[in-house]
Formats: C-alpha cells, structure tokens, sequence
C-alpha cells in the first residue's frame, strides 16, 4: 500500500514536472510576437477548431473538453501578453492612468476568466446516498431558521415545510431564531413596540407549530452571532441552516445527510438555493419566463466545479454542517459579514471536505425591488473583498493550492463593479474626454481582441449556455456596478467596517413605479449617447484617429444597448400576485358531478393552481365554480384541496382554468405547503425547463430587444407619471373607466379565446395600470 | 621689330592654343541641375530659380544657355521673361501673344559665375489682354511654361591650379558642384585584399566629400592622367615611385602628401615628364599596414578644411564605435530629434503660396512598425497678424496630408510645443518625408485692391522636435531594394564592420566595380566604411553579411547553387507567371486564402511559390546585362549574400555605374534585378526565392526564428504541446478525481 501510494506520489511528481515543461513551452508559444497576418491566421484558425470541437461529440470526452479548453487559453493568453507587452505605453499622465486602469479592468476579467475555467475543469455530480433503514443509525438534526424581519407569514411558511420534512421527528429539532425581538430591541423605546408585538406573536406561532423559540439578548454579530447563540444551546449532531424564506422540500434530508454517513471528515453538504419568483432585473425585463435564471449558473455549475476541487463553501442557507467541527472553530465566523464563506474556508484550512447536492430542495424568494437587489448584492460584495482583504485565501495555511485558486475566483469576483464601470465609460472617456486608453488599431484589435472576446463566448457557452445566455452576466454586472463601486472601495480601505443589512424579502409592490436607484442610469445613458454625435464629429475632424474611434463607437454601442436595459430594470413593475406563480407539472383529478375529470397542471403557488382539462365531453367551466380536486406529489403521497375557478381560457384542446384555493383552516394550509413546496422533483423540472441554450447572436439580439421594451416601459411610465401629476384628479375617472373597458374586453376575449392587449393611450392612463403582464396574466 | 612682333604672335599663338587645350566644356541638359521637366510660371509675376553648381576648382571662361519656352496666347505685349544669374540680368524678351513659342540662347560671362550655387532665375511679368483698369494678377491665362528637359547649359570652364593643401580634400577636390560626376584613381602597391580595403576605406570617404554627386574610381598601376589620383603604399614603394617621376621626397611614418600631378607627355615625340597642376595626386602612405590604415582612415575622415599644410604626418587616430541604425539622416527610434538635428533649420515661409519645406529622414529599413504606436511631431512656430482666418499650415506625411492647423488668430501668435500625434503607421520603412506646406491668406483681397503680402509669413523654428517610438526590427528578406535605400543589411551597422566583400577576381574592371559599389554604399549611409573587410577568396567568417563582386564564371558554384537565379552549368531560372508588380488590391478573403495557401502549400519549404515556371535550361548570360542577386546565407541563418555580378568584368563595371543612376536603383526591388547596361537602363526585378526573416523581436532568437519562418511547425507545435498537455492533465486529474471520490464513486454521475 506504501509503495502504491510513493509510487502514485512519484508518477504524480513525474507528471507534474512534464506538466511544468509543456507549460513552459506553451506560454512561450503565446508570447511569440507575428506579424498582424499570421497572428489574425492563428486565431482564425484557432477559433475554427473550437467551433470544430463544440460541433463534433469531442467535447463529451474529457480528454477532448481539455484540449478544447486550452486551446481557449491559447487565444486569450496571446491577447493579455500582446495586451501587456504592446498597448501600455505612455504619452501623458492622465492617458497613462486610464490606460491603466482599462488594462486592470480587462486583466481582472482575464483572471477571473482562466481561473473560472480552472473550476470547472470537472465538475462533480453528486446523487443522493440512501439513508440506512435503522433510524438509530441517523444523526440528530437541528434545524436553525434565524430571522430578523421578515413577515410573519413568511417564516410561518418555512417552519411547516420543516415540520413535514421526512425525517425520524425524535431525530429532528426546529429553532426558530428571532433577532427582531431581542432583549435589545424590546428595551430600545424606537423599537421595542414592534419589537415585543413581533415577540408575541413569532412565539405563539413557534408553540403553535410545536418548534422552539430562541430569542437572545442582543443583535451582536448579526446572523453569525444569532446561530451561534442557538449553536451553544442546542445538541444536534448536524445542523440544518434555512434562510426563513427557503421553505425545504420533505426530502431535503434523504437527500443530503446520507453524505456525512460516508466521510466522517465532510463539513458540509451545500444545496443549490433556488428561487420561485423572479429577481428584479428579471421581472422588470420579463425574462423569467425566457432564460435561465441568474443563480443557475452558480448552483448548477460553478458549485459543481468547486466540489470537484473540494472548495464548495457554505452559502449562508439551505446547507448542513456539522456540529463537531462547527466547535472547532467556535461556531460561525463572524470577522466579515459573510459568514458563512468565512467559516467554510476556516474548515477547508484544517483539512477538512465539504460537499455539494446538486438537486434544489429549498424554495425561497428573491428580493422583489431593485434597491434590495442591490443591499443584497452589496452585502456579499463586502463579505467577499472583507475575506479577501483580511483573510486572503493565498495565505491562508491548511488549504491546498487548488482551493485558494478556487477562493480567491471568489472573493475576486467581486471587484466587478469597479471592472464594468470602467467598461462603461472607458469609450465616452476617449470620445468625450479625448483620453487615450486603448492604444491599437482596427487590425490590431481584429487579429487580438476580437478572437479572445469570441473565445470567451464560445467557451462561456457552450459550457454554461444552458444556465446562463450570452451576455446576462454583462447585464447582471453592469446592473449593480454603480452602487458596487462606493461599496467595493470603501471596504477596500477599511475593511472591518462593513456592517450585516438583511436583504429584505416579502414586499409587495401595488404599482409601477420609478426605483428611485436608477437616477445614474439616466446619467450614464445621456453619455454614452453623447458619444455617437462626438464620434461622427471626430471622425471627420481626425482622420489618422478613425481606428481608435471606430473601436470605442462600436463598444460605446454595445454598453448603451446594456444600459438601455438597465433603464428597464429600474422601472420596478407592480406584482399582482401575493404568492408568485411557478410553472409546475403534474396530473390531477377534478370532483366533477361525481364524476373525476382529469387535468394537468400549468402552474402553481400557495394562493392558486391553473391547470387545463381535455375532456371529450361538453364540460361548462365558469367563474366562481367550485371544486374538489385531487393531486399527488413525485413521493407518492395524494392531497385534496377545494377550489374555486376565477378564470377560465379555452384553448385548442380544452379549457385552462385559473382557479384559487379555499382553505378553510391550518391543517389545510400546512398540506397546501407541503404540496406546494414539499416535492424537490418539481424544482428539478422547473429547472430544466429552464435550462435551455442559444446562440451568442440570438442572446446578444434578445438582450438588445428587452433592453429596447424596458427602456421604453420606463419612458413611458415617467412620461405618464408626469401627464397624471398635471392632471391631478382626472385620473380617477379615466381609471374607472378604463377597469370598465378592460373587464369587457377581457370577457369578449374570453368568448373568442384570443388574447387582447387591453391598454389605453398613454395619456389617458392612469399610472398605476401602466400595462397588463401577459405573463402574470398566463400564471 | 618685325622679329619681335612675330615672336610675340607665336608666343600668343601657343598661349591661346594652350589655353584653349586646356578649357574644356561640358553640356548638361538643365533637367540634370534641376528636378521639372516642365515649369509652369503662373500669375502676373513668378519666378523660379535653378541652383548653377560651379565647383571651386573650376574658372568658368562662359557660359551657355538655351532654353526652350511657350508662353500662354492671352498675354498682353507687356509681358516678358527675364533671366538672371545671381541677381545679375542675363536677358529679358518680350512674351509675344502671336508666336508662343521660343528658344533663348543666353551667352553667360564667366565672370558672372562664382564657386557655389549660382542662382539662375527665370522671372515672368504677365499681363493678361484686358482692357480693364485692374487686372486678376491670378487670372488663369497669364502663365508661361519652360521647358527644362528641352533646355541646357554649356559651361566653358578651365582647371584652377589644385593648391597644394591638404584641407582641398575637403572643399576643392572632392566637390559635390563638379558635375556631371567626379573621378578618382587609385594606383595601389598591390592588388591584394589588405590594400583594397585601403582603397575601398578612401573611395567611401571621398565619396562622402561628393555627397549627392556620384562618383567613378579606377584602379590602377599608373597614374592616370586628366583626373586626381591616390597614391597608395608603403614608404618605400611611394617614395620610389614617386622619384621615378621626377618627385623628389621623404616619406616617413604614417604620411598623407598632396602633390600636383605628375604625368608625362609627348614633345617633340618624346616621353618627358610634366607636372599637370590641375589635377592633384593625393599620397597615403605608411611604415606597415597598420600605418597605412591609419593614413587611409584620417583622409577618408577629412570634413573640415584643415591642415592647409600639403603634408600631415598622422600620429594616432581615435575612431568611435559606431551604433548600428546610425547612418545618415537615420532616425533612431525612441530619441527626440530637433528639427535642426535633421537638417532643416528655422525658415520663414512668405507669400501666399510660399514653397513648403520638408523634413526628410530614414527609418530603419528592419523596422517593424507597430500601427498602434504615434509618433509626435512638436512644433515651435510662429505666424503673421492680418493674415485671414482661412490661413491654415498644412502638413503631409510622404505626400499624404495629415493634419492641418489653423492659423487663426488675427493678432499672430507663436506656439511652442505644438503637439501632433501622428499614426505610426503612417509612415514606411527608408526615406519618410514630412512635408510643410502653409497657405497664408491675406485678410484683404479682391479686384482692384492692395492686396498686402508682406505680413504674410510662418516660421517654423529649428528646435521643434520628432520623435518616433521605439520598435523592434524585423523584415522579410530578401529585398534589395532596402540595399538602395540604406545599404540595409550590409549597412546596418555603418562602417560595414559586419560584412565582408568578397570580390572574386583581381581585374582591374571588377577592382573598379568594387570602389564604385563602396561610394554607392557610402551615400546610402552617410557614414565612411572605416570598417571594410575584403577578401579576394571565399571567406572562413560566416557570421557576416557578404557581398559578392564579379564576373559570373568566377563566383563558387556554392553561392550559384544557392542563389535564386542559379547560372550554372545547367542554369535555372524562375519566370515569374504573374507579374508582382501593380497587382490588383485583392479583397480581404482572398489574402486569407492567399495566406493560408502560403503556410500550408507543401512546395514553400524548399521551392518556389506557384507564381513563378522553373526553367531549367542550357543558357548564357549576355553582355550586356548586369545582375544583382540577394538571398539567405546557406552558412547563417538569418545572414544576407548579395552578388553583383555580370557575364564579363567590363560589363560589370559598366553595370557599377549604371546602378548610380537613381532610376535604376529605384527599379530594384525583390531578390533578382536584371539590368540593362545600355540606355535606358531598363531594369526588371523579381522575387522568387525563399523568404527568411532579419531582424530581433525578443531574447529567445533560434527556435523564434524557426517558428516565425516555417510558420505550419507552429501549429504543430501548439497543437502536440496542447494534446500533450491535455494528457496529462487529464491523468492526473483522473488520479486526484479518483481520490476525492473515493468509497463513493457509485454516488458519483460520471
């Protein structure tokens, strides 16, 4: 076994010192300077081979999923040593500073780029190991909910889904952990009102679902310190950590603890966080329906690549840890406000592994406005540079080489914000501000640049296309970066100051309305505008600049169709619904005359379900009908429910009917969770209706459109905005007026089975009924 | 009496017919003095000005001129075309309406001349047929054309005496204004390698003293008659020879002496000797070779008027090593140059239409011009007030205009440090010319006015500066046409201290064609070869670029073999099937496909491209053509052999001098120029042979340069170290995947 394992270790070093001579040769076959005309001939044909590869079934083979990637590698290491060595040059202060910073931002990218492939070089797809059948064999378990804010109604939804969780119930333990009504805050005159109100009622809601109630003194160390608090007074061998908006599915533990039974040094087990309703930038842009969402590519590959290499970190919920090692290290972290990647690196430094369960078995919520997006997006921002700034993976002791990588991807991730608004105004800045920040000509950039962006998109992909379209991950971060920036620095020069905000969750928005965010946007949208006319003028007036002027025209363009979007995403859209509708799958019987009819599910949620019946029979369904109708859940176990039809669309084949649920009291309601959120196969087959790819030209066309209706959306809601102020009470009546309008035309389409876009003029319009979501209107 | 008056008469008789033999006259065509075939004098008054080089050696007796003209038929009887020397009325007709054209014959004083640049001005005053009161001063019909290339100059001069002074090295002798072209002999010691080089170390310091004039050298045993000659050898041999000559005198030590000529004519049918004071004998002398070098190098370094001595004894002589790309006007790049660094100085432009002025200076022919770098021009000038608004100073780039600025403060202004950032693109490889052209309104103009010219004027001062940024080097090869340009390879590095001519037979013509070939070289350069090798058999050091000279049947059959035109016993010729030059601009694709056929073509290692026939063939090479041949040195990577050569010695003589003439060099180009050896000189160039790169990109040199040069052992270098390194990565990770999977791979999806 010994001279198995030194003759492992030799062939290892053997292979290892190979390794170093081939790379040796392979950075200095991209060093190699040519002339423009071979260089644009190596990467043409460098890029035909990649399309070659992605065509043909290469890419399923390991073997070929490296060759592919370091020919990927090939282009884009020749463009950042071309890029350092060629276009750094010094002609002035100020050029020499945005020069600089540009070359900064693109190496970032780079970085982030070839490390991220580094990741994901070959993910781990883990499958659930059976649980034994002796429940003594099981581990305790504590289930941690802490909550600091949230509606009532929220948590309640969370505490049932974890009371119906499959589990031996001696075995299991729930804790609520309430940090809004702390001993602090029930001293606080400011909070203690709400503070004891919530106390009450958060407590009698506990007893009454028959879990505990934990409540501490103070609010130290925000939800670090809430756990950790919970943690000393609590026994549990694993430890079940919920956000209080992630409602577990029943079998969240067969799924995971069977893990820890098979490595008694496993930490954690991570589970992908999966959301029902949409984030921000996808509701107000309509996306959702569309493209995968933005957390997929996370939690359906990144955190695949990150198991492979044994750095799947602790993501703050829906994760399980153990206790023995969790004592290790004193509980949580809480030295940065992400705790929760604190106290995995802290694990992974003494060598201990930690896991991830690809299959989604929470349910959660993702913020509704922009502006809680963007506390959201700030917290982890902070957290992560926090980690970086006063930890550095790098020089972390305990952890392997492969695990800084891996974390330091992390917490370099996000300096995007500085990265992407440098991006965007680095055009305007040489247009504009005739600051030279990008020394090279058209031939240079078409033999260099172009062939690495298409790399990167051919890579991005086709190794992520089905969980993240081509230049999402451009909006997504041009998005945030405005309000990232003044976060990223000031962590930067003062690391510890960074304090916990909660993400607030649960609101409800009645009407269309301007985020009062995007202000910036506008900002930056009259700029880049600016730049075409000074482009047209410039190019007339310099003639020797036209290369130079050509490229930052054409990426000036691209950043105002990113910022076009951005208008849309700030334009916060009303949410009809209380609870969001999901798409759902699944088969179900209607009570009807004593008869059973059978359906199929279209959607779902805790308020509704819509479904549609093909029957052969002449059925009448109408509005206010009430039935009885009976489903089963993927784990076999039936539910019946009384419902109530409030719209009825007849279809090709049938009828869809919209209906309501009747809940007549709790025991109704905690089976409606339970169907509702109990079945991870229904997340799964969300998530895979879901992941679907397309090509960078149909990604980059549909980004433009959506860019294009969301900015008019947002035009048109300050134009209407501004009518209806002038007019003052007139709206009123027009909006009487037109409920009336839209009731009737609804019904005549409900006759006909079309679909009619109901919508007045825009200065007949109230603004509080802007437009009709058909998308809504489908759920 | 009558006695006296007879005797007086023959005396005189003897004198002019003396006097007579000795003037001698030269006619040049006026084209030959100045660069216009036809100049067009427009408006109600111009004028144009020919530079008359008169050297200072001569005494111009007279001169004729004959100059053909046609003048516009709307001019009014009051027009007329004067002509001037030095300011100094030569003639003035009137231009007649009715017959338009005419010849001028002008008989010019010799004492109108003067040694220099004389000014010969052709000045028009044209008025139009109008019979208004105010005339267009710029009305289209007022003009008058002359005829340069129809037009000539006859100049009847005699030889001054050479004054014995060494410093006439510097401003008699060697004068660029002795036109049509200066004359040299060389009378050596011996004919061997060591004493060419002396020779060859001197032609190319005289040469430099002719500057743009060119300039035939001859060797050999005795002294020739009619032109200057050098004296070369050691002590003893110079001493002897000269005492032979009737010149009795000491050589000693490291010894440079100017004498007058001594020669030896027929009087009364015996050989007598003659001092000819006209023509100078130049002696360099030395105790050894070393010595001799000595000598030969302080009078090939002679560009100051000094010693007025006719002797100088040399004591030592501290030559500095030159850098490589620091020939004449040669711009380094990475350093600032003042404008007077690259010879213009502050001028003034006056006048509407004031001539422009260029700033011209050579880039490295190797350099590789990066296209996103700028070069920066920083102007220090200043212009006129009262100047309208429409003023602007033009600036071109090798004829391209640029960029402009306006002139357009009202009150005048200066400026300095006037940045302009120039594409380095933009410019070429060699001779790069940055023209600037003002054009300076008056603010008041129109019919009938005073239309004030005089606060007219930009000037642009000497210490704006050009700066060019650095780059690397790199060129494909083989291009001879860069030999014309800067002597580029065999001059990169100015004294020729990395070449080595090798000349392959010891004829006098081809000697001959060697010295030519160094004064050629010297004025690419600027720069006098103090560092010559020559070698009369094939030489051991390949590290150097070599230059062959001579007869083709005396060149080793090794350089033939490789040579691109292969005139051996069984010569093969390429003939290229489509011609290279003015070829279409081919669309973006088809370059592509034209590139990707060039890198994977099979026949590109060793063979020509498909563009050309191999012919081989039982041939000979004719008389009365030259060829110039440039490929890669067999023995050296990377390393440049030229050959000059000709079916015969004479022809390659011949050939030596054609190729000073500037469209013969400008005819050169690729790897194989054929040139015609009689008028015109028509030159055919091809380039058919393998293409390998000169040049230095980065510090690993070897397998950079194999990579760059066999451009498919790239790719299959990339794509082997690729597949390999994805093998073994893939190993490896299989073994750690292996590990971290361990005891649960059934739980793990493949």
């Amino acid at each position: 076994m010994a001279s198995r394992k030194y003759g492992y270790n030799k062939l290892l070093d053997i292979n290892s010192f190979i390794v170093l001579i081939l790379t040796t040769f392979f950075i200095y076959l991209c060093s190699i300077s040519f002339t423009l005309n071979q260089q644009f001939l190596i990467s043409s044909i460098c890029l035909c081979f990649l399309l070659l590869l992605v065509r043909l079934s290469f890419l399923k083979n390991k073997y070929g999923r490296l060759f592919f990637l370091f020919l990927a590698i090939f282009i884009t290491l020749r463009y950042w040593i071309w890029r350092t060595t060629d276009t750094l040059i010094y002609t002035g202060a100020l050029d020499y500073i945005g020069t600089i910073m540009l070359y900064l931002a693109e190496t970032h990218g780079i970085f982030l780029y070839l490390t991220g492939i580094f990741i994901s070089i070959w993910p781990i797809r883990r499958k659930p190991i059976p649980l034994p059948d002796d429940p003594e064999k099981l581990p305790t378990i504590d289930i941690f909910i802490p909550t600091l804010n949230e509606p009532e109604e929220i948590v309640k939804i969370t505490l049932i889904g974890c009371k119906a969780i499959d589990y031996p119930k001696n075995k299991l333990k729930i804790y609520l952990l309430d940090d809004g009504a702390t001993l602090q805050k029930r001293n606080d005159p400011k909070t203690s009102k709400e503070a004891w109100k919530r106390y009450y009622r958060f407590k009698k809601m506990a007893e009454s679902l028959g879990v505990n109630y934990i409540t501490r003194e103070t609010n130290e160390h925000a939800k670090a310190g809430n756990i950790n608090y919970a943690f000393k007074r609590t026994d549990g061998e694993l430890i079940l950590i919920l956000d209080c908006d992630h409602v577990p599915t029943r079998d969240i533990l067969k799924k995971t603890v069977g893990w820890f039974l098979k490595d008694k040094k496993l930490f954690l087990v991570q589970t992908p966080h999966f959301f029902l309703n949409p984030d921000p930038i996808e509701k107000n842009l309509r996306t959702f329906s569309d493209a995968p969402t933005e957390q997929q590519m996370f939690y359906q590959a990144i955190q695949l690549g990150l198991d492979f290499w044994n750095s799947s970190f602790f993501c703050g919920s829906a994760a399980l840890l153990k206790r023995k090692y969790l004592e290790e290290i004193g509980g949580l972290k809480g030295e940065t406000i992400t705790e929760d990647a604190e106290t995995s690196i802290a694990l992974h430094a003494k060598g201990l592994n930690s896991a991830y369960v690809g299959i989604p078995v929470v349910c959660g919520l993702n913020p509704e406005t922009y502006d809680s997006l963007i506390t959201q997006r700030t917290r982890w921002t902070q957290g992560m540079i926090q980690i970086f700034m006063i930890k550095n993976p790098l020089l972390i002791k305990g952890l392997k080489l492969y695990q800084k990588i891996c974390y330091l991807n992390c917490c370099l991730f996000w300096f995007f914000g500085i990265s992407r608004m440098i991006f965007l105004l680095a055009p305007a800045a040489y247009l504009i501000g005739g600051i030279h920040i990008y020394y090279a000509s058209v031939s240079q950039v078409v033999a260099y640049a172009v062939p690495h962006v298409l790399a990167g998109l051919i890579v991005g992909n086709t190794f992520y296309g089905n969980v993240r379209w081509p230049f999402f991950s451009e909006l997504y971060e041009s998005a945030q970066s405005i309000f990232l920036v003044p976060a990223v620095i000031s962590t930067i020069l003062n690391p510890k100051k960074p304090s916990f905000r909660v993400t607030p969750k649960g609101m409800n928005l009645k009407k269309d309305f301007l985020n009062p965010l995007g202000k910036p946007f506008y900002i930056l949208c009259i700029i880049t505008l600016l730049t075409f006319p000074v482009a047209i003028v410039k190019w007339h007036m310099y003639p020797i600049y036209r290369d130079v002027i050509m490229i930052c025209t054409a990426w000036s363009l691209f950043n105002f169709f990113i910022i076009l979007a951005c208008l849309g995403i700030v334009w916060e859209r009303r949410q009809l619904r209380h609870f969001s509708r999901a798409w759902a799958k699944g088969d179900l019987e209607i009570i009807y005359d004593k008869r059973r009819i059978k359906g199929e599910i279209r959607d779902i949620s805790l308020s509704g379900i819509g479904f549609e019946v093909v029957s052969n029979e002449e059925i009448l369904f109408n509005k206010g009908q009430k039935f009885v109708i009976l489903m089963k859940d993927n784990l076999g176990k039936g539910y019946k429910f009384e419902i109530e039809i409030v719209r009825s669309l007849k279809k090709r084949k049938g009828v869809y009917l919209g209906c309501q649920f009747i809940i007549k009291n709790k025991v109704e309601f905690e089976n409606l969770v339970k169907f509702v959120y109990g079945d991870s196969q229904r997340w799964i087959e969300f998530w895979k209706r879901k992941s679907k790819s397309i090509s960078a030209v149909r990604g980059f066309l549909y980004l433009i459109k959506k860019g294009i209706e969301g900015s008019l959306e947002n035009l048109r809601g300050i134009v209407a905005e501004i009518i209806y102020r002038k007019k003052g009470v007139h709206y009123k009546k027009e909006e009487q007026t037109f409920n009336q309008f839209k009731a009737k035309t609804a019904f005549e389409a409900r006759k006909s089975d079309k679909s009619i876009n109901v919508s007045l003029p825009i200065w007949r319009r109230p603004p509080s009924s802007i437009s009709e979501s058909t998308e809504e209107r489908s759920m | 009496m009558k006695k006296l008056l007879v005797i007086i008469a023959v005396l005189t008789e003897i004198f002019i017919l003396k006097a007579k033999a000795e003037a001698e006259v030269i006619k040049v065509p006026l084209i030959k003095l100045t660069p216009k075939k036809i100049i067009t004098l427009k408006r109600s008054y111009s004028h144009y000005t020919i530079k008359i080089p008169i050297p200072n050696r001569w005494r111009v007796n007279k001169a004729f001129l004959k100059l053909k003209y046609m003048n516009s038929s709307l001019l009014s009887e009051r027009s007329a075309l004067v002509v001037k020397i030095n300011g100094y009325i030569l003639a003035q007709i009137k231009l007649n309406p009715f017959s338009t054209e005419g010849e001028l014959k002008i008989l010019i004083p010799g004492s109108a001349f003067f040694p220099g640049y004389n000014d010969l001005t052709f000045l028009v005053i044209q008025h139009s047929q109008t019979k208004k009161v105010c005339e267009d001063p710029f009305s289209p019909e007022l003009w008058t054309t002359l005829y340069i290339d129809k037009s000539s100059f006859e100049v009847d001069y005699t030889l001054k005496d050479v004054p014995l002074r060494l410093s006439s090295v510097c401003n008699f002798l060697f004068d660029p204004k002795i036109f049509p072209q200066g004359k040299l002999n060389f009378v050596l010691e011996k004919t061997d390698p060591k004493y060419l080089k002396l020779a060859g170390i001197i032609a190319s310091g005289i040469s430099l003293r002719f500057d743009y004039r060119d300039v035939i050298f001859t060797v050999s045993q005795k002294l020739k008659s009619g032109v200057d000659n050098i004296l070369i050898g050691k002590n003893e041999f110079v001493e002897d020879f000269l005492n032979k000559r009737g010149i009795k005198a000491k050589i000693t030590g490291t010894y440079l002496k100017i004498f007058h000529l001594p020669t030896q004519v027929y009087i009364d049918s015996e050989l007598e000797n003659y001092i000819d004071t006209k023509h100078a004998l130049l002696v360099v002398s030395g105790k050894n070779l070393k010595d001799l070098e000595c000598a030969a190098k302080s009078i090939a370094v002679i560009s100051f008027p000094f010693p007025d001595s006719d002797r100088m004894i040399v004591k030592e002589l501290d030559i500095p090593k030159p850098l490589p790309y620091t020939g004449k006007l040669i711009l380094r790049p990475g350093y600032k140059y003042t404008f007077k660094d690259l010879g213009l100085l502050s001028h003034t432009f006056k006048g509407i239409y004031p001539l422009p002025k260029d700033l011209v200076f050579y880039l490295p022919s190797d350099l590789l011009i990066k296209p996103n770098r700028y070069a920066n021009l920083y102007l220090h000038f200043a212009y006129g007030a009262g100047m309208r608004s429409d003023s602007v100073l033009n600036i071109l780039l090798n004829g391209k205009h640029i960029t402009a600025i306006h002139l357009d403060n009202p009150h005048g202004t200066v400026y300095e440090n006037y940045k302009i950032a120039i594409p380095a693109y933009l410019f070429k490889r060699g001779i790069n010319k940055i023209t600037f052209m003002p054009v300076l309104t008056p603010s008041v103009t129109g019919i009938c006015e005073l239309i004030q010219t005089k606060n007219l004027f930009l000037t642009l001062f000497s210490d704006s500066s050009f700066y060019f940024p650095p780059m690397p080097h790199l060129v494909d090869m083989p291009r001879i046409e860069l030999l014309f340009q800067d002597g580029f390879p065999f001059t990169r590095f100015p004294d020729a201290s990395k070449s080595i001519f090798y000349i392959t037979t010891q004829d006098k013509r081809t000697l001959n064609s060697f010295l030519n070939l160094i004064g050629l070289l010297t004025k690419k350069t600027g720069y006098p070869l103090l560092g010559l090798n020559v070698e009369f058999k094939k030489p051991e050091d390949t590290d150097k670029e070599l230059v062959i000279i001579g007869p083709i049947n005396t060149i080793p059959a090794e350089f033939k073999e490789s040579a691109p035109l292969k005139l051996l016993a069984e010569n093969k010729i390429y003939y290229p099937i489509i011609s290279l030059k003015g070829s279409a601009v081919k669309s973006k694709i088809s370059q592509l496909k034209e590139t990707i056929k060039k890198v994977f073509h099979k026949e590109k290692l060793n063979k020509s491209p498909k563009i050309a026939v191999l012919s081989k063939q039982i041939s000979s090479f004719g008389d009365k053509k030259g060829l110039i041949m440039e490929f890669e040195s067999p023995s050296k990577k990377g390393g440049t052999i030229i050959i000059f050569t000709a079916r015969s010695s004479a022809a390659l003589e011949k050939m030596s001098k054609v190729i000073l003439n500037p469209a013969v060099q400008a005819g050169c180009s690729g790897d194989i120029s054929l040139i015609e050896l009689t008028s015109p000189y028509k030159v055919s160039s091809v380039r058919v042979g393998k293409v390998y790169y000169v040049g230095e990109l980065g510090k690993v040199s070897m397998p950079t340069y194999y990579l760059r040069k066999h451009f498919y052992l790239f790719f299959i270098s990339l794509f082997v170290i690729i597949a390999l390194l994805s093998l073994i990565i893939l190993l490896i990770l299989r073994k750690y995947r292996k590990k971290r999977t361990k005891n649960v791979e059934e739980y793990i999806e493949d």
